[in-house]
């Protein structure tokens, strides 16, 4: 089930990120909108990390799965486990927070410059925070047990 | 990951590019270009600028929105000023208004007519309109123009037009050696005006068009007016002083009339006259006539088919001539005998920032420190000024065939005087 929401995880962020990327290159390249073609271009380029990150997730899938299943049951192959399922966790989060970033960089392409840029690195920004946060509550859970 | 899953990911990637790309391309395909004259918009009551109000807002709201390609996509759009016109019989609206464009290129501004300002994405605009009432609550905009096409349509513009004037020109100031007219006399200078001297019977002959008027501003290469040379093209006459005007001959060129413009050079080894001898279905028909003595004429070889529709011709010190038609430009190396045309390269800075070329009419040629210089202006109907000024666009060449850009200039028509 999680593979074919990676699938099409993949399937929609390549739709998104090309149809950025080809707007974007057709105003800065066309109508030689420079700045107009870039920021959409950069929003193309945020949404293809989403893309990247599915299509790994959706190859990677078969064998993360076999691995949680290979687990003897003892405590460090629990405790490895677990860790690799956290990073997984965390790196999605970052991942669609640079889709999300993407999407409103280029919902926000016709507000001054800085503006854009700054409410897309934002939700980016946002993204990661709420990741480290995630990483702190667990290591500070962890190191209290 | 494995060469096989890149290459799927590729596969699913370039095929997502694709599909989007398409999906696009389809979308703005389907987008119609709203309608201007024809249009209809629904109001009722009689008020011409509320109804063109309205109808500016339906047109430009066309225009918003995903499904409309960058070449016509817009944000907003917002009328500065409503005057309605009523010089004519019939109710006019002039509209001034500020479009914001979702993109900045040149295709939006060529497309909607717009002007460019300091701030990117903001254009502005003027447009009148005419609206036919459909006695069913409806109007129907039947007339679509520029301010100045309204104004030469006003009664005291055709008034103007079609009243014989003769319109005068403060001396110019920028050329030492120069013409200037003042109470029906022609004077040349060679010291900034400090000294005029009158050239005897200049301005009848020189000026005079045959309808009671006269034309006080000759064209640029139809006279000459240097210390070794000066002379003016008088009908089918040269009139022409060797002594800084202090006395003055006449040369007979031909005996054909001179119908239209003039233009006069003079080179190493003679001088060049060209002027309209025949006109036929409102066309000029230009000849030149080559004296080396300043005695005999002879014609001088043109191309194919003649000459019509001069705007400028321009021999060189080495004896080189050009003749431009419009935005044709002509070359002749050897006396008119072979023929090659020109290319004038588009201005591309000032292309690229209004969206269009404004310059398409050939008007002066002249050399200066060895190199030719090429003077290309709007036409009769050139509207593009700049800081106030009517502008032209200079380029030079070195050798005489490949001309490049050099700036944008103001035209130097001289003022006009009271």
């Amino acid at each position: 089930m999680k593979k074919i929401l990676w699938l099409l995880s993949g399937i929609v962020s390549a739709f998104l990120s090309g149809m950025f990327l080809y707007e974007g290159g057709k105003l800065f390249f066309w109508f030689q909108d420079r700045r107009g073609g870039a920021l959409v271009l950069a929003a193309g380029c945020a949404v293809f990390v989403l893309f990247v990150w599915s299509m790994i997730r959706f190859f990677g899938e078969d064998s993360e799965a076999a691995a949680s299943s290979e687990t003897d049951g003892s405590g460090e192959a629990v405790e490895e486990a677990g860790g690799r399922h956290l990073l997984l966790s965390v790196a999605n989060e970052i991942v669609f927070g640079f889709a999300a970033g993407g999407i409103v960089l280029y919902l926000t392409r016709l507000q001054t410059t800085l503006l854009a840029a700054a409410l897309g690195a934002g939700v980016v920004l946002l993204s990661v925070m709420i990741a480290g946060i995630k990483l702190a509550v667990l290591a500070l859970g962890k190191s209290k047990e | 990951m494995k060469i096989k899953q890149i290459m799927i990911s590729a596969a699913v990637f370039l095929w997502g590019f694709a599909a989007a790309a398409g999906f696009r391309e389809f979308v703005w395909d389907r987008f119609v270009v709203p309608q201007t004259v024809g249009s209809t918009v629904e109001y009722y009551a009689d008020d011409p600028e509320v109804t063109a109000r309205l109808w500016f807002q339906e047109y430009f709201d066309q225009m918003k929105g995903w499904k409309v390609p960058y070449e016509y996509r817009i944000t907003d759009a917002e009328i500065d000023q409503a005057e309605v016109l009523d010089d004519l019989e019939e109710p006019y609206v002039q509209l001034d208004y500020t479009v914001h464009t979702a993109s900045s290129n040149a295709q939006i501004v060529q497309n909607l007519e717009l002007m460019t300002t300091d701030t990117r994405r903001t254009f502005t605009g003027q447009m009148v309109l005419h609206f036919a009432d459909n006695g069913d609550g409806t109007y129907t905009l039947d007339e679509k123009m520029r301010p100045v096409q309204y104004q030469i349509m006003t009664p005291e513009f055709q008034e103007e037009r079609n009243t014989p004037q003769t319109q005068h020109y403060k001396i110019r100031t920028d050329d030492p050696m120069t013409y200037y007219i003042e109470n029906g006399v022609l004077y040349v200078t060679y010291d900034s005006g400090n000294t005029l001297i009158e050239v005897p019977d200049g301005y009848e002959k020189v000026c005079g068009r045959g309808d009671g008027r006269y034309n006080e501003l000759l064209n640029p290469n139809g006279y000459i007016v240097t210390e070794e040379f000066t002379g003016f093209v008088a009908g089918n006459d040269l009139l022409y002083s060797l002594d800084q005007g202090q006395s003055w001959q006449t040369s007979h060129i031909s005996d054909y009339p001179n119908l239209a413009e003039s233009f006069l050079s003079r080179t190493d080894g003679g001088y060049y006259v060209t002027f309209a001898v025949d006109r036929s279905l409102g066309n000029d028909y230009y000849a030149t006539f080559f004296s080396a003595d300043l005695k005999n004429w002879e014609s001088v070889n043109s191309k194919e088919g003649g000459w019509s529709g001069l705007t400028c011709s321009f021999w060189t010190k080495s004896g080189t001539g050009y003749y431009a038609q419009g935005e044709s430009l002509y070359m002749t190396p050897d006396g008119g005998e072979s023929w090659q045309q020109i290319e004038i390269p588009e201005a591309e800075e000032v292309t690229s920032r209004l969206g269009f070329n404004p310059y398409d009419t050939v008007e002066q040629m002249y050399e200066k420190d060895g190199l030719l210089y090429l003077v290309v202006g709007q036409g009769d109907d050139g509207d593009y000024v700049k800081d106030g000024n009517l502008m032209e666009a200079l380029y030079s060449s070195q050798d005489g065939t490949v001309f490049t850009f050099v700036e944008e200039i103001a035209d130097d028509t001289p003022e006009e005087a009271g």
